[in-house]
C-alpha cells in the first residue's frame, strides 16, 4: 500500500479499509487483521495502525470486545453507506476534472455508457 | 565484579602486543648473550696466545652491554607508550570503543581501575618474565665459561645490585620492591591523568595536551620544588616522611583529577 | 519521558547547541531532523553523557539517567572493530545485567547476520543491523539511535523499518536523528526540527497532515528553505 504523504496515515488506513469493505473483500462480522500484524504488513507506527482502528471504531466501522480480535461491523446500513460514500467521492474527483473540460451532462452520460460497454474502463479507481 | 569483568577483556585484548614485547625482548637478550659469548671467548683466547692471563669476566660486563640495556630500555618505553595507548586506542578508529565503555550501566572509576590493573600487571608480568631470563642467561653465562675454563668473578646477585637498572627492578628487600611498585604506578597515574584532562576538552586543538601537560607538570614539580628548599633542614628520618606523604599526595591528586575528568568533563 | 531542559554546547567560538528544550514519550517514535551538522548527534551525545553540557540538564521519567533503562546506537560500531558480533554480544552480557540473548539470537535471525563475523568486514547496513540488535537486546525503555539509515542499502532499510512497526519496539520510546526523513515518514509519531543549534519546530505528524496537510518535508522545506 502506498501513502500519501500529505494525509494523516491513519485516514489512509481508515480509507483503505472502507475500500475492502465496500468491495466485499472485508464482510461484515469478519476479523479484522491484528494491529500488530497490520503495522508490520504495512510498515507504519504501532501508534498509527492504533489510531486509525479507534477511527474506525468511532466510525462503527468496527467492533472490538475486550481482549478480542476487532471485528467488521455487521450492521448493513453502515456497510451501505461506506460503499456510496465510496462512489460518491469517485464522483466527485471525476466531475471536479470533467468540469473544466465544458462537457454537457448528456454528452457525458453517453461516452460513459460507451465505455462501459467496451470495457476499457476497469475497477482502477476502487483498487488499491 | 565488573572491575575483574573489564579487567580480563582487557587482558585479554592486550596478550598479543604483550607477548610480542616479550618475544622481542627474549630474541634480542639471547641474541646478544650468545654474540657475546662468542666474541668473550675469542677476546680470551687471544689473550691467552699472548700470554696474558690477566682476565676475569663478570654477568654485569654482559648486562652493561648497549643491546642488553636497549632492551630494558624498549619494554620501559612501550609500557609508558602503552599505558597512554590503552585510553586512546578507545577513542580511535572506526568503532569508538570509549562510547560503549562510558554508556554502560556502571561506575567509570571501574573503568579506570582496569585500565591501571591491566598496565600494573603487565609490568609486573615483564618483571617476573624478565627475572626468568635473566637466570636462564646467567646458567648459560656460567656454564658456558666454565666449560671454556674462563675464569669469572661476582655472583648473580651481585651483578643484579650493581646494575642501575635491574636493581629497581629487584631491590634486594621487600619494603624496597614495594615502593618500586608505588612509584611505578604513580607514573601511571601520571599518565592516565593526562589522557584523561587532554580528552576532556571541548575545544580539542594543539593546545589541550600542552595544557594537559603543563597541570600535570607543575603537579609534579612542587613537591619536587619543595624538597630541594627543604632538603638541608630536615633530618633522615623527616626526609623519609616527606617523600612518603609526596608520594601520597601525588598519587591522591592524579586519582581525583582521572575522576573527575573522567566522570564529568569527558568528550566523545 | 525523555525530558531535555535548556541545554547549551559551545564548540570553539561557535554554539552547537543554544538553548534546547524539548521532549521524547515512551511508546512513541521521536525525529530528531536537521541538516548536517545541526547539533543532532552532539544532543544524542550529550543526553548519553558522552560530552557534557555547558548548560541545562536531561531527565529520563523525572530522574537523571539509568543506564540501565537507555540504550544508545551510534551511526557505527562501538566496539573494536576485530571484535566478531559473537563478541560483542559476550562482552555486553558482561555488562548489561537487562541484556536478553533470546531477543538478541531472534533479531539476528531476522536481520540475518552472522554472528562469527567481525565488525570490519561488514558492510555499513549490516553494522547498523548489528548496532540495533545490540542496543534493542539491552531491553531498554529509552532507545537513542543517531543516523541509523545514513548511507545503508535499500534491504537493511525496510528491514530496520519493520523491525520499527514490530511489537518488539512496542512500549519503547525511541529517539532517532537523521537528515533523511524519506525513510521513516510513516514510522515517527512526532518531529522535532533543529536549525543552527535551536529548535524551530516542535509537532506531532500526524496533526501536521490533518491540519495543515502538509508532509515532514513540507515543513522541512519551510524551515530550510531547500
Amino acid at each position: 500500500m502506498q501513502f500519501n504523504t500529505r494525509t494523516p496515515v491513519y485516514l489512509q488506513v481508515v480509507d483503505y479499509f472502507k475500500k475492502k469493505m465496500a468491495l466485499g473483500k472485508l464482510k461484515a462480522g469478519d476479523e479484522m487483521p491484528s494491529r500488530r500484524e497490520l503495522a508490520n504488513d504495512l510498515k507504519i507506527n504501532p501508534n498509527t495502525v492504533q489510531k486509525a482502528f479507534k477511527e474506525m471504531e468511532d466510525q462503527q466501522l468496527i467492533t472490538t470486545e475486550r481482549n478480542r480480535p476487532s471485528r467488521v461491523t455487521t450492521d448493513g446500513t453502515v456497510l451501505a453507506q461506506i460503499r456510496s460514500e465510496i462512489v460518491d467521492d469517485a464522483v466527485a474527483v471525476f466531475v471536479e476534472a470533467i468540469q473544466e473540460l465544458d462537457v454537457s451532462v448528456d454528452e457525458l452520460v453517453d461516452k460513459i455508457k460507451r465505455q462501459y460497454k467496451e470495457g476499457t474502463y476497469d475497477d482502477r479507481s476502487v483498487g488499491s | 565484579m565488573n572491575l575483574l569483568k573489564l579487567l580480563s577483556w582487557e587482558v585479554e585484548r592486550v596478550t598479543k602486543p604483550f607477548l610480542t614485547l616479550v618475544a622481542g625482548l627474549i630474541v634480542i637478550q639471547f641474541g646478544y648473550l650468545g654474540y657475546f659469548l662468542w666474541d668473550e671467548t675469542n677476546f680470551y683466547e687471544q689473550l691467552r696466545r699472548e700470554g696474558n692471563a690477566d682476565y676475569q669476566l663478570s654477568f654485569l660486563n654482559y648486562l652493561n652491554g648497549t643491546p642488553y640495556l636497549l632492551s630494558l630500555g624498549i619494554a620501559v618505553a612501550a609500557m609508558l607508550l602503552y599505558s597512554v595507548w590503552i585510553w586512546y586506542r578507545d577513542f580511535q578508529g572506526r568503532g569508538t570503543f570509549m562510547m560503549r565503555l562510558l554508556t554502560m550501566p556502571q561506575k567509570r572509576m571501574t573503568l579506570f581501575f582496569a585500565k591501571l590493573a591491566t598496565i600494573l600487571m603487565m609490568t609486573l608480568g615483564l618483571f617476573a618474565i624478565e627475572w626468568i631470563a635473566l637466570k636462564l642467561q646467567y646458567i648459560a653465562f656460567t656454564s658456558w665459561f666454565d666449560g671454556k675454563m674462563i675464569p669469572m668473578g661476582g655472583s648473580f646477585e651481585q651483578a643484579i645490585s650493581y646494575h642501575g637498572m635491574l636493581m629497581v627492578m629487584y631491590p634486594s628487600s621487600l619494603i624496597n620492591f614495594v615502593i618500586h611498585q608505588l612509584i611505578i604506578t604513580i607514573a601511571v597515574l601520571f599518565i592516565f591523568a593526562f589522557v584523561l584532562i587532554e580528552r576532556s576538552f571541548w575545544q580539542r586543538t594543539m593546545w589541550s595536551p600542552v595544557l594537559s601537560l603543563s597541570i600535570l607538570v607543575v603537579i609534579l614539580t612542587i613537591p619536587i620544588l619543595g624538597y630541594a628548599f627543604l632538603s638541608n633542614r630536615l633530618i633522615y628520618d623527616e626526609t623519609i616522611v616527606y617523600v612518603g606523604m609526596v608520594l601520597v599526595v601525588w598519587a591522591s591528586v592524579t586519582i581525583w583529577l582521572g575522576r573527575r575528568f573522567l566522570q564529568t568533563k569527558l568528550n566523545v | 519521558m525523555i525530558e531535555v531542559l535548556g541545554v547549551k554546547k559551545r564548540y570553539r567560538r561557535k554554539q552547537v547547541i543554544e538553548d534546547v528544550s524539548f521532549t521524547a514519550n515512551k511508546g512513541e517514535i521521536t525525529c530528531l531532523i536537521g541538516l548536517n551538522g545541526t547539533g543532532k548527534s552532539t544532543l544524542l551525545k550529550g543526553i548519553m553523557g558522552l560530552t557534557p553540557f555547558d548548560k541545562g540538564s536531561v531527565l529520563i521519567d523525572g530522574k537523571p539517567i539509568d543506564l540501565n533503562r537507555v540504550a544508545f546506537v551510534a551511526d557505527h560500531a562501538m566496539f573494536p572493530i576485530h571484535f566478531t558480533i559473537e563478541q560483542c554480544e559476550a562482552f555486553m552480557k558482561d555488562f548489561y545485567p537487562t541484556f536478553d540473548s533470546a531477543l538478541f539470537a531472534r533479531l539476528v535471525e531476522d536481520f540475518k547476520l552472522f554472528p562469527e563475523d567481525k565488525l570490519s568486514e561488514l558492510s555499513k547496513g549490516t553494522l547498523a543491523k548489528a548496532n540495533l540488535a545490540l542496543g534493542i537486546a539491552q531491553d531498554p525503555d529509552y532507545l537513542l539511535l543517531d543516523e541509523p539509515f545514513s548511507g545503508i542499502d535499500v534491504f537493511s532499510k525496510e528491514q530496520i523499518v519493520e523491525l520499527f512497526s514490530s511489537e518488539i519496539m512496542e512500549s519503547r520510546g525511541v529517539l532517532i536523528t537523521t537528515h533523511e526523513i524519506e525513510d521513516i515518514e510513516y514510522l515517527i509519531d512526532k518531529a522535532v526540527m533543529l536549525n543552527n543549534g535551536r529548535i524551530v519546530r516542535e509537532f506531532d505528524v500526524e496533526d501536521v497532515r490533518f491540519i495543515h496537510g502538509k508532509s515532514i518535508v513540507d515543513v522541512m522545506r519551510e524551515e530550510y528553505g531547500a
